[in-house]
C-alpha cells in the first residue's frame, strides 16, 4: 500500500498528542461515518458496515496502527481530512479520493494551505464561514453540504461531517472530517425540483385555461342563449297584448337561434357524438355544420375504419379540428379548407389546411418559440397534444395555414381489431 | 307634445328590435337612433341629444357603468336608464351612484321599462331634441 500521508499528523507538542489514543480517532472515524451512512441508500450503507467492521478487525488485532487507520481512510468511499486548528486552519492530511473527486493530488491540496477555500464555490463560502464558526464556538459536529470546484472547473457537491478535537485542557487542536461526494444525489434532486415546478406551472396554466374555458361558456350563455330568450320573452309579452304577425316571425327566428346557440355550446362543453358515435361520424358532422355555418368548402378525408382509440386522443382530435376550422373562419378569409386523419398501426394523424390569407410572421414566431399566447385555442391545442405526448405544427404563408398533428396510439390497439366503420354516414363497431 | 327621442344602445341585435318593437306602439316615444357600442354610444348621445338613454351594461368596448358619466358629460340633460340582464339587487345602486336614472332588468322588460321611461321623464319634463329622425346603428 502506498504511503500517503503528505504531513505529520501529529501537531507539534507530543505532550499533548499522546493524550489522543489511536482509538478514539478510529471511534470518531466510526461515528462520522456511521451518522453519514445511516442516512444513506443501502449501498453506502453497506460501505459503512463495511468500514466499521474493518475498524474493529483493525482494533483487535492491534497491528500497525497508523498503516490499518490509513487503509480504513483509505477504502472507504469518501474524502477523509484532518486540519490544524492551532496555526489557523491548516489541513493536515487528506485521503487520496481528493484526486478521484476533484482532479487534485493530496500533495497539491496540502501544498496550498488556502486551496481548499478557493475551491469551496463562491455562494458557499459565506455559509461555510457561519457554520465553521458554530462549530468552534459550540463544539457541535459540522453538518452541512458544500459545492467545492474540481480542478476542470466542474461542481461537485460533498457531503461533510466534521468534528473539532480539543487537547486535554479544552483548547482546540484539529478537525477531523468526512467528505462523501453527493453530486449524483444532487443532480437528482434538482431534476427532481425542476419536474416539480414544471408540474406545478403546468397545474397552474391547466388551471388558467379551465378558467378561461369556463369564462368563455358563461360569455356564450350570457351573451347569447340569455339574449335571446331576453328578446323571446319580451316579444311574448307584447303579442299577448296585441298579435301581430311580424312579432311571431321574429320569435320564431330567435327560437332557431337559440336552438343553434345552445348546440354549438353543447360542442364546446363536449362534443355530443363522439361518445354516442365515434369519431369518425362525430368529426363528418362537425365539419358538415361547419361548411353549413360558415359556406366555406371542406373537403374531408378519413379512413374507412379506425382501431378503438384512448378517449384522450378522441378529443385531442376533435378539439384541434374545432379549433382549427373556428381560426379559419375567424382569420384565414379562406374559401375553402382541406381535412384529413390518417391512421397508422402506432399513430394518428390530423392535417387541417386552409388556403387563406396565413398567420402573420412575427405572430407564427412567436407561437414558435413561445408557445404561448396569440389565440388561447392554439396554445390549448398544442398542450392537450403535448400532455399525449404527440407533436404539433403550423405551417402558414401566404397561399394559406397547415396544423398538422400527430398522436401516438397504445400498440395494444392494432388496426384489425376492435374496428370502427363509417359507411354511409352511419358509424358502427365491427 | 313632441315625442320622447330614445337613444338604444345594446350589442344584442334581437334585443334592441324588440325593444324598438315595444316602443313603436307608443307614440309618444321615437327610437332617435341605436348604437351597439360604447364608442358608437358617445358619438350618437352627442349628436342626437337624446331625451332618454337606455343603455346596456355588457358592451363590447366598454362596461355600460364605465360609459355612462361620459354620456352624462356630453349629453347632461339626457335621461339614462340601465337596461340588464344582471341581477338588479347588485347592479341598481351601483348604477344609480354612477349617474343612472333607472335600472330596468331585460327579465320584466315588458311589464317595466314603459313606466321607467315615463318616471325617467316626468323628473326631468320633455325637452326637445336636435332632429326628429331614427338613426340606425353603423356597426355591425
Amino acid at each position: 500500500m502506498a504511503t500517503l500521508v503528505h504531513r505529520q499528523l501529529d501537531p507539534p507538542g507530543a505532550d499533548k498528542r499522546t493524550k489522543e489514543s489511536p482509538a478514539k480517532v478510529q471511534d470518531l472515524l466510526g461515528e462520522l461515518a456511521s451518522r453519514f451512512f445511516s442516512s444513506q441508500p443501502l449501498e453506502r450503507i453497506e460501505n459503512a458496515r463495511w468500514a466499521t467492521n474493518l475498524a474493529n478487525w483493525v482494533h483487535a488485532r492491534q497491528p500497525e496502527p497508523e498503516l490499518m487507520y490509513r487503509a480504513l481512510v483509505e477504502q472507504i468511499p469518501a474524502v477523509v481530512f484532518v486540519a490544524y486548528l492551532d496555526e489557523g486552519m491548516s489541513q493536515a492530511y487528506v485521503s487520496p479520493q481528493i484526486e478521484a473527486a476533484l482532479g487534485f493530488s493530496p500533495g497539491e491540496w496540502l501544498k496550498d494551505p488556502i486551496l481548499w477555500y478557493q475551491q469551496l464555490h463562491p455562494e458557499d463560502k459565506g455559509r461555510w464561514s457561519v457554520e465553521a464558526a458554530q462549530m468552534f464556538l459550540t463544539g457541535k459536529p459540522l453538518t452541512s453540504a458544500y459545492r467545492v470546484l474540481s480542478r476542470q472547473g466542474r461542481v461537485v457537491w460533498f457531503q461533510c461531517d466534521a468534528k473539532m478535537i480539543r487537547h486535554s485542557d479544552g483548547s482546540p487542536w484539529f478537525i477531523l472530517g468526512v467528505g462523501f461526494d453527493i453530486t449524483e444525489l444532487k443532480q437528482t434532486e434538482q431534476a427532481l425540483h425542476e419536474r416539480t415546478e414544471t408540474l406545478r406551472s403546468l397545474s397552474t396554466r391547466l388551471l388558467e385555461l379551465q378558467d378561461q374555458e369556463r369564462r368563455r361558456i358563461a360569455r356564450e350563455l350570457h351573451d347569447g342563449v340569455g339574449q335571446c330568450l331576453v328578446a323571446l320573452k319580451l316579444n311574448f309579452e307584447m303579442y299577448e297584448q296585441q298579435p301581430r304577425e311580424e312579432l311571431w316571425a321574429e320569435s320564431k327566428g330567435l327560437l332557431e337561434q337559440c336552438l343553434t346557440d345552445i348546440r354549438n355550446l353543447s360542442y364546446l362543453l363536449h362534443p355530443p357524438l363522439l361518445d354516442e358515435a365515434g369519431l369518425l361520424l362525430a368529426l363528418k358532422a362537425y365539419v358538415d355544420g361547419f361548411s353549413k355555418r360558415s359556406a366555406i368548402e371542406a373537403e374531408l378525408s378519413l379512413p374507412e375504419v379506425l382501431p378503438e382509440l384512448p378517449k384522450g386522443v378522441e378529443i385531442a382530435i376533435f378539439r384541434v379540428l374545432q379549433e382549427s376550422l373556428t381560426n379559419v373562419i375567424r382569420h384565414a378569409h379562406s374559401k375553402r379548407v382541406r381535412i384529413v386523419l390518417d391512421c397508422h398501426p402506432t399513430t394518428i394523424g390530423l392535417t387541417v389546411e386552409d388556403f387563406g390569407r396565413g398567420i402573420q410572421p412575427e405572430v407564427l414566431q412567436t407561437l414558435r418559440t413561445s408557445g404561448a399566447r396569440p389565440g388561447i385555442g392554439l396554445t390549448g391545442m398544442q398542450e392537450r397534444v403535448s400532455e399525449l405526448g404527440g407533436s404539433f405544427s403550423i405551417t402558414s404563408g401566404v397561399d394559406g395555414t397547415e396544423v398538422a398533428v400527430t398522436l401516438p396510439l397504445p400498440t395494444a390497439s392494432p388496426l384489425g381489431s376492435n374496428l370502427i366503420a363509417i359507411d354511409a354516414g352511419r358509424q358502427k363497431r365491427r | 307634445m313632441r315625442p320622447v327621442r330614445i337613444l338604444l344602445v345594446d350589442d344584442h341585435e334581437a334585443v334592441r328590435r324588440s325593444i324598438a318593437a315595444l316602443l313603436r306602439i307608443h307614440p309618444d316615444y321615437q327610437i332617435c337612433g341605436e348604437a351597439c357600442d360604447a364608442r358608437e354610444a358617445i358619438e350618437k348621445a352627442k349628436r342626437l341629444l337624446p331625451h332618454v338613454v337606455l343603455l346596456d351594461i355588457s358592451l363590447p368596448d366598454m362596461s355600460g357603468l364605465e360609459v355612462l358619466p361620459q354620456l352624462r358629460a356630453h349629453a347632461p340633460s339626457c335621461r339614462i336608464l340601465i337596461v340588464s340582464q344582471h341581477d338588479a339587487l347588485h347592479v341598481r345602486a351601483e348604477a344609480r351612484a354612477r349617474g343612472a336614472e333607472e335600472f330596468v332588468s331585460k327579465a320584466s322588460l315588458g311589464s317595466d321599462l314603459l313606466p321607467a321611461i315615463q318616471s325617467a321623464v316626468s323628473e326631468s319634463g320633455e325637452k326637445p331634441g336636435r332632429d326628429e329622425r331614427h338613426e340606425g346603428r353603423v356597426c355591425p
